[in-house]
């Protein structure tokens, strides 16, 4: 029950970035489009792309995976399940085209980078930090 | 410790400077006498009569007082920096750094060392957390306190929960409501 409560936190306040968007689409970009339906769909994409990156990177570097990979199954996990979403779900290529698949695909791409590369700095300063306080403790168990 | 000296005045010098050397301080108060033979023996307190013939037994006679009463003196070291544990029969003292966590079940406490040996102890986990923070010891979720010179590494796990990745190859996980805490700790 704790792990479900923490995965619907995780995913509503990711999924609110989508909402944002959403309403910044509708006030300054196109008035005309139903903020209720596009609210909704980016919810879901900024969810689904913060998540599955984040879990990806996670993973990886769980299975012991140098960055590099790490990076690539972020974007490779993310690509595939927006892919999924868009085609599968959503039908975009009947209503806009491929070509709109693949434009959405790049900048969730683009997003799914940037969210394995926040987690790449988290991992590296949170590791670094563990480091400094073994030395510092290791130090003072030698005094 | 006073001590009360009686004897010849050609005796004295050599005999106050044999008692400070071993940490008697000469005082006429004092209920301890040591009394040359042929001197009178004070009726209170109690008396060492002491031959000038035969030095040797009274100073290490001395010697002896002057060990015990200095080791009474100190105070008594608290057993620190070890927990005693059991398995099976056995009780052992286990030092800090062999502890890689401790973690309840079924309500007892148990510690485990880089042999995979699981020791029960008495102590309560919630004490135990307080009294081994300063020791780098920290409580990583409701039932495991984790030793941070055993974690080898940190990943950010699913939900805002850690995974650490542990010394002796084993894997706990940091729970949403102490990550925080843990991060604090670290600096973070």
């Amino acid at each position: 029950m704790d792990k479900l409560k923490g995965w619907l936190i995780n995913a509503v306040s990711v999924g609110l970035i989508g909402f944002i968007v959403a309403l910044f689409e509708f006030f300054f970009l196109d008035p005309t489009k139903d903020l209720l339906r596009s609210s909704a769909i980016y919810f879901v994409f900024s969810a689904v792309i913060a998540t599955i990156s984040s879990y990806c990177y996670s993973w990886a570097k769980y299975k012991g995976y140098p960055t590099v990979i790490a990076y690539l199954a972020s974007m490779l996990g993310n690509g595939i399940s927006v892919f999924i979403l868009l085609v599968i779900i959503l039908k975009t290529q009947v209503a806009y085209g491929w070509g709109a698949v693949g434009w959405i695909l790049f900048i969730t791409q683009v997003s799914g980078f940037l969210v394995a590369y926040f987690e790449n700095r988290y991992y590296n300063n949170i590791n670094r930090q563990l480091n400094k306080k073994k030395d510092a403790l290791s130090g003072r168990q030698h005094e | 410790m006073k001590i009360c000296l009686i004897c010849a005045d050609h005796y004295r010098p050599l005999l106050e400077d044999i008692l400070e050397t071993r940490g008697f301080t000469l005082s006429r108060a004092a209920t301890l006498f040591l009394v040359e033979h042929s001197h009178p023996i004070p009726e209170h307190g109690v008396s060492i009569v002491f031959n000038q013939k035969d030095m040797s037994q009274l100073l290490t006679l001395l010697d002896n007082i002057s060990l015990e009463y200095t080791e009474k003196k100190k105070p008594k070291e608290a057993l620190t920096g070890h927990l005693l544990g059991q398995k099976n029969d056995r009780y052992e003292l286990i030092g800090y750094q062999d502890i890689i966590f401790l973690t309840t079940d079924m309500g007892d406490v148990y510690l485990r060392t880089h042999k995979s040996k699981d020791y029960r102890l008495k102590e309560k986990l919630y004490d135990l957390e307080k009294s081994l923070q300063s020791e780098g010891f920290i409580r990583i979720n409701k039932s495991t306190i984790v030793n941070m010179l055993h974690i080898h590494e940190i990943i950010p796990w699913f939900n805002g929960r850690l995974l650490l990745k542990l010394t002796n190859k084993e894997e706990v996980e940091v729970s949403r409501s102490y990550a925080n805490d843990f991060k604090t700790y670290l600096g973070l």
